[in-house]
């Protein structure tokens, strides 16, 4: 028995679907998600292509609502959380705006959780310092590589220090010394208590980085446990081979 | 409201290359033609300089302003400002009062070139309010129409009718409207062909005048195509100027909020040609210009009060009707954004 004021997250029948055909018919994503997480732990979260990755950070984030079940992250819903600024999230189609300087995108991001004066001006300087941007701080994310982009998102993520980072595909388009960045930011983060959920379909990613992984598969959790053994065997893959086998 | 998402919302709304391209074409646009130059009456000439002017800027710079705020989110840009203590709602209100601004500024440079353009002037006639018509609309020879209507006037006051006759071959197109209060009698005359106006300077006082509008050929027939009567009275030039500013003003700020929220649900060109439709129709719909434009459709009546100053007159004032109805059309726009938001980052 889970107790959500002191669980980081957790999740208790979640469903979700998206219309389709002008809302005549709807496609199911998630069909019963459970799922609770324990605060300061780093969860990877696997599963194929179309499997609900994204759309579970997305509730957890709080910019979706689920049809049926409950999301509580910190005990509240997700928008509450997302109000007193618990949360921090790096989502897979990211846009940030183009025109500003990583700086000022960075300051920006801080002050919509309410940092203000020095203490903005200091902590985005620090993280760009931390994600390796210092030196290209002027300059525009227009004109910045997809790694220095991704780099910038996990900054934007961190910028208010939040209790629960969702990172979507974080690895994607970073170069060697990204890797560097993120491997370094889970450890400071697993050191401050922060937990982490971390959404990747490379299973070198996450059993690298990760505590504990979730596999989910048909829009439903169909493993958890340590990552030596879940990926014990033939890996993902396999998994994922052995639940379709079961599905028929 | 967050600054830095204001200033963006400016800033991508009032691109600085793209606009001053823009309004450097509806300056030029905007140039006294000859036929400008001709007109000898100075009301007149000034009115429709200032008519061109404003047409210029709704032909070639609103346009541009209701593209720029309808493509101002980019898809996947909100996910990061979405999930703070700022919120969907104050996220997407900053970014259209940033638009809003930025629509603001440009009018008012366009405003500060109408001035410098066009310049002061003496006296012009101002829209002052209205009175009832006559019960009947078919105007023929030999049968007046006469009613009676509350008029109060310091003397300077006209009232003006529009009417629109058919006339035979060889007839006139002469419509006498006359005027009577306490014994003291006005007559007005005017040509008309097809459609115009006549007028006539209401006797000082208050309460009950009696009007009636009568044809002079007797192969004429017409009707009144106004509901109501107009009301005028002189007021200084630069009433004209503003009244225009303030219209353009506010159908701006209304057009940047309702393009900025269909711009989460549609590409930006079908934003604008959805809102040119819209305001195009009522601008153009049977009826507009004789009846009064749906209040709740901010900028409902900007043509014809164009078409007012084009006559070398003065619109109506805006009332604080006008600004709730902008208000309104300003919160739907953000509404728009917010739900997309929410629906789908």
């Amino acid at each position: 028995m889970s107790d959500s004021a002191r669980d980081a997250l957790s999740l208790v029948a979640v469903a979700k679907s998206y219309p389709r055909l002008l809302g005549f018919s709807r496609t199911p994503v998630l069909r019963g998600v459970d799922l609770v997480v324990a605060r300061g732990a780093t969860l990877g979260l696997a599963g194929p292509n179309g499997s609900g990755k994204s759309t579970l950070l997305r509730l957890l984030a709080g910019v979706e609502r689920p049809d049926s079940g409950t999301v509580l992250v910190s005990g509240r819903t997700p928008q509450a959380a997302a109000r007193t600024d618990l949360v921090g999230w790096l989502s897979d189609d990211t846009a940030f705006p183009r025109e500003m300087s990583i700086r000022g995108a960075l300051r920006l991001a801080g002050s919509l959780h309410g940092l203000r004066g020095r203490a903005l001006v200091g902590r985005a300087d620090a993280l760009l310092e931390r994600v390796g941007l210092a030196s290209h701080a002027r300059q525009t994310l227009g004109r910045s590589s997809r790694g220095m982009l991704r780099r910038f998102g996990l900054a934007q993520a961190w910028i208010h220090a939040p209790e629960l980072v969702l990172l979507d595909e974080p690895t994607a388009g970073l170069d060697a010394e990204g890797f560097v960045v993120l491997a370094g930011l889970l450890d400071e983060a697993r050191a401050a208590g922060t937990t982490v959920i971390l959404a990747s379909h490379v299973a070198s990613d996450l059993a690298e980085r990760c505590d504990e992984l979730a596999v989910l598969l048909d829009g439903r959790v169909a493993a958890r446990g340590a990552p030596s053994s879940v990926l014990a065997g033939g890996g993902l893959l396999d998994l994922y081979r052995r639940h379709a086998r079961a599905a028929r | 409201m967050n600054a830095r998402l204001w200033f963006l919302g400016l800033r991508r709304t009032a691109s600085p290359i793209v606009l001053a391209l823009a309004l450097g074409a509806a300056w030029l646009a905007s140039r006294e033609g000859r036929a400008i130059a001709l007109v000898e009456d100075d009301a007149l000439r000034r009115g429709l300089a200032l008519e061109a002017h404003w047409v210029a800027f709704l032909a070639l710079v609103a346009p541009l302003l209701v593209l720029r705020a309808a493509a101002l989110r980019s898809r996947g840009e909100v996910a990061w400002t979405s999930t703070s203590r700022a919120g969907i709602a104050r996220g997407e209100a900053s970014l259209a009062s940033g638009a809003i601004t930025a629509a603001l500024l440009v009018v008012l440079l366009w405003t500060a070139l109408g001035a410098a353009r066009v310049g002061p002037s003496g006296p012009i006639d101002g829209f002052a309010g209205s009175a009832p018509g006559p019960d009947r609309a078919l105007l023929e020879p030999g049968q007046p129409l006469v009613w009676r209507a509350d008029v109060a006037s310091d003397g300077r006051v006209r009232a003006r009718i529009e009417i629109s006759l058919a006339i035979a071959p060889g007839g006139g197109g002469e419509a006498r409207f006359l005027v009577r209060r306490n014994g003291v009698e006005r007559e007005g005359r005017a040509r008309v062909l097809p459609r115009g106006g006549v007028e006539v300077l209401v006797p000082g006082g208050e309460g009950p005048v009696e009007f009636q509008l009568a044809l002079t050929d007797a192969d004429a027939r017409g009707f009144v195509v106004s509901s109501a009567l107009s009301l005028w009275r002189p007021v200084d030039a630069s009433e004209a100027a503003r009244g225009a500013a303030a219209r353009v003003a506010l159908a701006s700020c209304t057009w940047v909020a309702l393009a900025f929220g269909l711009g989460a649900w549609l590409r930006a060109p079908l934003v604008a040609l959805v809102l040119a439709a819209t305001w195009i129709a009522t601008w153009w719909r049977d009826g507009a210009w004789s009846d009064e434009a749906p209040r709740w459709l901010a900028g409902g009546d900007l043509a014809r009060a164009l078409a007012t100053v084009g006559e070398g007159r003065a619109a109506a004032p805006l009332d604080a009707l006008d600004g709730l109805a902008a208000a309104a059309c300003i919160a739907v726009g953000i509404a728009l954004a917010a739900r997309r938001v929410e629906g789908r980052p």
